[in-house]
């Protein structure tokens, strides 16, 4: 069979868009084998279900900026910082260890973060405990809110019988209501569909192609040949110290929240763990908003309910018999001590807390949770 | 959902597309287009869509009522009143209730005695300015006896809900689309497929390379107006001048093209509008469908230019005067329908001493005339048009606003095409093998910068 070329508008265009279509979904399939985007492609997330990344990875990527920087286009050579990435045989973010497991840390970007895999939350309370605190934290949802199938096959795959299951929980994820993907998929075709559709969800979500165009674009709008547009995505604020420090628009939303989320899904995970000998314990971290608003200039927003949400849920979860402990009080303690000498305890151009801030929480939980020791004998 | 995203090159279109051309009889054709409009503005909000389905039952039920009754009655006049008042009403409430309680109330605190009245803030639904007016031109037009009402729903469905002009247009008369919508069960894919794609692309790269890069720069200059130099306002304002036209051309070219895919022939929106001599000549060339709708609809029917002087006058302030209310409920859009009212009053004052004037001069001066009108139309509340013309007329040194240079750039490229090329109606979409190749090229630049940039929506969607 002889293939012609057609050469008119009507055969190239549709066929350039069928090629584009093609090239897209081929590098959503092969990114984390080509590894060749930078460090964001590196963190690629696991396709299969129960695995947070792709196993044995490795990734140090010298120079990198912090998320808000990122998503604001702001490349300021004063904060920029360096990344070591490691994933174990089973997708999630530890340094191989012989220490026995006290604890499974579930979790968002907070519990995962890290300039080193060293100074991660689990990480720092292992070395504090003496103990493994597994990582098993992810920005995906199944890892934030982790059920008790998750918990079990993790705890089987690692060895742990018995233990502590620590769930990180950020403010602004924390109030928010609850939502309908937490309810409990019954029945084996729904349970295939809600896996299928997460698949498909996990490469709908990071498209190097798109990364790459956003890329040229970002490297154009720099206010510099176009103006950086970029700014609008997050929130600008000036410190006392007359320093900038981005923010996340969701983060000032949750001022809107008035109201505790139900905490029914608390309070089955945690019966259910306690059938199996687990002990849960929920750690709620503050938005860096919250830590820094009474450092900032000018009249900053304020919860519409007069108050933090954050201990009042702490208190409503210890009500409910769950082990909670809410960071809020602590960071800004120390986040006002750090700031007499010029140190902060979230990075200034992006979400996370940094090392300092995961140390000061690792010291926190313990002190809290005096069991996590005790648990590690 | 826009045109110029991802969802709808990937996902919507090419399955409307198929899916229209598997399916074989008219009527499977009808009904596959209208569901389509329905999803395609269910995606900027399903809500809406109800109101949309009302305003087509109505007017549908307008049509077969004047089958019923051919003969002048009170019940075939009644069939034309009563729906073109409910779609008006309609019209009325979800665009300019928020502006007449607010105008209201600021009235009342002038003139002393504030007046408490509800806050509506009532949403506009995106395109209802648009559907709206196809369904009144259609029910004016069965009453006049300019077309037959059609009996079949599907059909009159399609028409109202074209996903190519259902948001903002062109203002598609029935009897402009009729003879395309009777054939479309025999519609020929391959001969409208290579112009379809040809009118799309340019209209593509019209509004993602040429407009979306001019508002990159201009619109967060604007949004500081009054920090701008002189030097920097007549760029921002030229550069508005420019985005609106490829902006609106743009889209219109899409919805041309898309059209043409689906063996329709939309009509033709803008000729080469900044090549205009005069204003009138102007708004014979500009957003044609509007401007034709408002001499047939409003401007003829209040007595047109067949009376005395003053009336004449009289007629053009009325149809200018609410054909920049049509645009939005804002004082910027009446004292711009004002405006360009009382040029076109100035124009038929001065024609015999305009028309012997050179072309260039004659074009020159009603370019710079619409540029002035774009300055009110662009401002979001009358101070900033105020401002910006004064730092336009007075000298406010200073300068060199971020992107100026790409500005320029790209206004050395915009202006040739608008006031010198041919526009996208004047071409014969027979293109070479090398131009296709390039045009490809251009295509696929243009969903690269998809890829990086976000979606920006038309500007007439506000609209």
């Amino acid at each position: 069979m002889r293939l012609e070329l057609r050469r008119n508008v009507g055969h190239l265009v549709p066929g350039l868009l069928l090629l584009f279509a093609v090239m897209d979904v081929a590098l959503r399939l092969t990114q984390g084998v080509w590894g060749i985007f930078g460090a964001s492609s590196g963190l690629r997330r696991s396709q299969t279900p129960g695995e947070a990344f792709l196993p044995n990875l490795r990734l140090e990527v010298p120079v990198t900026y912090g998320d808000l920087a990122r998503m604001a286009n702001i490349r300021d050579s004063n904060e920029r910082r360096s990344l070591r990435f490691s994933s174990d045989a089973l997708g999630f973010r530890n340094v191989e260890a012989s220490r026995p497991v006290a604890g499974i840390l579930f979790g968002d970007s907070f519990a995962m973060a890290g300039d080193d895999d060293r100074e991660t939350l689990s990480a720092q309370l292992g070395q504090r405990i003496g103990c493994t605190v597994y990582n098993a934290a992810s920005p995906d949802d199944e890892f934030r809110r982790p059920d008790l199938a998750l918990v079990r096959s993790l705890a089987k795959r690692i060895g742990m019988a018995n233990g502590f299951v620590i769930v990180e929980q950020v403010e602004r994820r924390a109030v928010e209501s609850r939502s309908r993907r937490e309810r409990p998929v019954r029945g084996k075709f729904r349970q295939a569909w809600s896996q299928f559709w997460q698949q498909v969800k996990n490469l709908t979500r990071d498209s190097p192609l798109k990364r790459s165009a956003e890329n040229v674009m970002k490297s154009i709008r720099d206010d510099r040949i176009l103006p950086n547009n970029y700014l609008d995505n997050v929130v600008e604020g000036t410190l006392r110290n007359g320093l900038r420090m981005l923010f996340l628009p969701s983060e000032i939303k949750t001022y809107e929240v008035t109201r505790l989320p139900p905490l029914d899904y608390w309070i089955k995970l945690n019966q259910e763990l306690g059938k199996l000998q687990f002990k849960l314990m929920i750690v709620l971290v503050p938005n860096k908003h919250t830590v820094y608003r009474h450092l900032l200039e000018g009249e900053q927003k304020q919860p519409r309910g007069g108050q933090d949400l954050l201990p009042e849920l702490a208190s409503a979860l210890r009500a409910a018999g769950i082990s909670a402990i809410d960071l809020t009080p602590v960071l800004r303690r120390q986040a006002d001590a750090a700031f007499t000498q010029n140190k902060y305890v979230y990075w200034r151009n992006d979400t996370h807390w940094n090392a300092d801030g995961v140390g000061i929480a690792a010291d926190e939980i313990v002190r809290a949770f005096p069991e996590l020791r005790t648990g590690c004998r | 959902m826009l045109f110029n995203s991802l969802p709808f090159l990937y996902g919507f279109l090419p399955v409307t597309y198929i899916v229209f051309w598997l399916l074989k009889s008219k009527t499977q054709r009808y009904a596959w287009l209208a569901l389509t409009g329905y999803a395609f503005y269910a995606g900027w909000n399903y809500k809406f869509c109800a109101l949309m389905a009302f305003s087509t039952v109505v007017a549908y039920l307008a049509g077969l009522g004047m089958l019923r009754w051919q003969e002048p009655s009170w019940k075939r006049r009644l069939c034309v009143i009563l729906p073109v008042t409910t779609d008006l009403a309609l019209l009325g409430f979800f665009k300019y209730a928020n502006f007449t309680l607010a105008t209201a109330a600021q009235l009342g605190a002038w003139l002393g005695s504030p007046l408490v009245l509800p806050k509506l803030d009532v949403i506009l639904p995106v395109g209802i300015s648009f559907y709206t007016f196809h369904t009144v031109t259609y029910i004016v037009d069965a009453y006049r006896r300019v077309i037959v009402p059609t009996r079949n729903f599907f059909e009159f469905s399609c028409y109202v809900s074209l996903f190519a002009q259902l948001v903002a247009g062109p203002i598609v008369r029935f009897r402009q689309i009729e003879a395309d919508l009777e054939r479309i069960g025999q519609a020929d894919r391959a001969k409208t497929l290579d112009i379809g794609w040809s009118f799309f692309v340019i209209g593509l790269a019209k509004k993602v390379l040429i407009a979306d890069t001019i508002a990159a720069v201009i619109d967060p200059a604007l949004s500081r107006y009054t920090e701008l130099s002189t030097l920097d306002a007549w760029l921002c304002v030229l550069g508005y001048t420019y985005q609106l036209y490829f902006d609106f051309t743009g889209y219109s070219d899409m919805a041309v093209g898309l059209g043409h895919l689906f063996g329709l022939r939309l009509p033709q929106n803008f000729n080469s509008p900044y090549k205009a001599l005069d204003i009138a000549d102007f708004w014979r060339r500009w957003h044609m469908s509007l401007s034709t709708f408002l001499r047939d609809y409003l401007y003829i029917p209040l007595g047109g230019n067949r009376c005395a002087t003053p009336m004449v006058y009289r007629n053009i302030m009325i149809t200018m005067l609410l054909g920049g209310l049509w645009h939005g409920a804002n004082w910027t859009f009446i004292i711009w329908g004002c405006y360009h009212g009382v040029v076109l009053l100035l124009y038929r004052m001065t024609q015999r001493w305009w028309d012997p004037l050179p072309a260039p001069v004659r074009g020159a001066l009603t370019f710079v005339m619409v540029v002035i009108g774009w300055v009110i139309f662009r401002s979001t509340d009358l101070a900033m048009a105020e401002t910006l013309l004064r730092a336009m007329f007075s000298w406010h040194p200073g300068g060199g606003m971020t992107g100026a240079n790409v500005l320029m750039g790209m206004l050395c490229v915009a202006a040739p095409f608008a006031h010198l090329g041919r526009n996208t109606f004047e071409l014969r979409h027979q293109w070479s093998s090398m131009t296709a190749v390039g045009m490809a090229l251009l295509f696929g630049l243009s969903v690269f910068v998809i890829y990086g940039a976000r979606s920006t929506p038309f500007l007439y969607f506000q609209f």
